[in-house]
């Protein structure tokens, strides 16, 4: 078992290292929430991995950073566009440690939500969540080496 | 063993919901097609000791959206279809709509034993001949009617578009008023593909196939398969007569005392309040009193004067010719010539003629 353990580590440090392009170690991964009712019809969720999805359901992305380097990263910015068959999901977006603004305009700026607006035939309205196109994680401390954090925020297949 | 169902969260539908109604700008009206792949990376962007690191991004994540299979069969009319006892070819409509984020076949059958009620009615007898048809053209084309002898599944019917399906029935000849018969048309969504072609019943995916478009619906059958079945029908509407005979005495002095010279003048009216069923090849005798002598050419110099709906003729009581009336002996006959008289709904037939109460013989 030992030997088996061993050899899964060493894969995934492979993988790992493979992955890194620098000091930061960048993981994304899609799932979606599944209910499991027991016996006693008590339900409990879980994120399982998005495999059969049809449009109405939500998925939630997790993008996991961990600085593999030696030195201290900051002001570390994680951004994840919203595709175009998603509709994000408001008040979904969670990082801790971050600071997490919106893009309305394909990524090219970015702000939080009270400040982003909308012009529809001339008037002004505020945006909302079928607007963003980007969302992004502005952490507020620096990374220090052999850290992780968490982004995640959800979406409706249309 | 646990019973594992996917399920959104509330507030997770209720953000769906609002976004949807505020502005999809990336939604289609029937959803994502199945088939497409949506990918993910995201892109980090980094200091290290006060330089700006190149971005970084993560691996890319896809899935492959999958196929859900929803679709409606509704009523095309609002009522049970009457029906006459011996009358042929009469038809109910119903409406496939696909709601589905696919293109998708449909097979089809119908079934009359099965059915119990229809339309919150007891279902009592079945209609002959049953059969069925589906329109050559969705309601997003020509929307045809469908014609006998025509397809027999549903090919191709595109996400978001509907067709119509009719089914056919003929009355016997001993069926009766008020009874109902139901026909059940049940659809099974099936795989699309190859137009022309009927493809088998869609199974439910048990997991998920990476390789293929898997099919995700609520409901299924005993086979896995998502059925979905309408009831509509006929019910047995025969024409429903009343008669009244009626008359007026009129005397030689003008008033109206039942004396010799007197004439009589009888009104027989038949009613048919059937809402919807004609009355056909009516024909009405009257015995005319021994005592009376019937009056020819009282009206308009014939007999006989026939008021139906909206149209007054008058016919001769010779028996002789093809008119309406004939008088055999004391038999007054109404109805009996070339052409069968017909009460439509809700119309009434009046028949009138006089006799005249002769002078005892000196």
């Amino acid at each position: 078992m030992k030997v088996l353990m061993s050899v899964l580590l060493l894969g995934f440090s492979l993988s790992a290292a493979a992955m890194a392009e620098g000091s930061l170690d960048v993981r994304t991964v899609v799932q979606k929430e599944e209910v499991v009712v027991d016996d006693n019809g008590e339900e409990t969720r879980r994120l399982v991995p998005a495999e059969l999805v049809v449009p109405g359901e939500s998925v939630f992305y997790t993008i996991t950073f961990t600085n593999v380097g030696e030195e201290p990263a900051d002001n570390v910015v994680i951004t994840n566009p919203i595709s175009e068959n998603l509709t994000y999901v408001d008040g979904s977006a969670f990082g801790p440690g971050t600071e997490i603004q919106f893009s309305i305009d394909g990524g090219k700026t970015f702000a939080a939500p009270a400040a982003l607006t909308v012009n529809e035939n001339g008037r002004e309205r505020r945006a909302t969540a079928s607007d963003y196109t980007h969302v992004r994680w502005v952490m507020q401390n620096n990374l220090e080496p052999g850290a992780q954090g968490t982004a995640r925020f959800a979406a409706v297949l249309d | 063993m646990k019973l594992v169902r996917k399920k959104v969260g509330n507030w997770f539908r209720l953000g769906a919901m609002s976004v949807a109604l505020l502005l999809a700008q990336h939604a289609l009206a029937d959803g994502t097609p199945a088939g497409t792949p949506i990918t993910n990376t995201a892109s980090v962007d980094y200091w290290v000791g006060g330089v700006d690191q190149d971005d970084i991004t993560s691996n890319t994540v896809t899935f492959v959206v999958d196929r859900k299979v929803t679709f409606t069969l509704g009523l095309v009319g609002s009522a049970l279809v009457p029906v006459t006892p011996g009358g042929d070819d009469y038809w109910v409509d119903f409406l496939l709509t696909n709601t589905s984020n696919s293109a998708l076949d449909f097979n089809l059958g119908i079934d009359q034993s099965g059915v119990t009620t229809v339309r919150g009615v007891a279902d009592t007898t079945d209609m002959d001949n049953a059969e069925y048809a589906v329109s050559a053209s969705p309601v997003s084309g020509t929307d045809d009617d469908p014609t006998q002898g025509g397809p027999q599944y549903v090919d191709e019917l595109a996400a978001d578009d509907a067709i119509r399906i009719r089914v056919w029935g003929d009355a016997a000849t001993t069926l009766l008023n008020g009874q109902v018969a139901g026909i059940r048309l049940d659809a099974t969504a099936a795989e699309p593909g190859t137009p022309s072609a009927e493809g088998s019943a869609l199974v439910l995916a048990s997991s998920d196939n990476p390789a293929q478009i898997d099919n995700v619906f609520d409901n299924p059958d005993v086979n896995d398969n998502k059925v979905i079945s309408e009831t509509d029908g006929f019910v047995v509407v025969t024409a429903d007569l009343a008669v009244n005979k009626s008359y007026t005495i009129t005397d030689t002095f003008g008033t109206d005392f039942p004396i010799p010279g007197a004439t009589i003048e009888y009104t027989i009216e038949v009613v048919n309040s059937s809402t919807v069923t004609p009355a056909t090849n009516v024909e009405i005798t009257d015995t005319i009193d021994n005592d009376l002598d019937f009056v020819f050419g009282q009206y308009s110099g014939s007999d006989v004067q026939i008021v139906n709906g909206a149209s007054t003729t008058q016919c001769t009581a010779d028996d002789t010719d093809t008119d309406d009336c004939s008088l055999t002996g004391d038999d007054l006959t109404v109805g009996n010539g070339a052409t069968p008289i017909t009460i439509a709904p809700g119309t009434t037939l009046t028949v009138t003629f006089s006799t005249i109460i002769p002078d005892p013989t000196p």
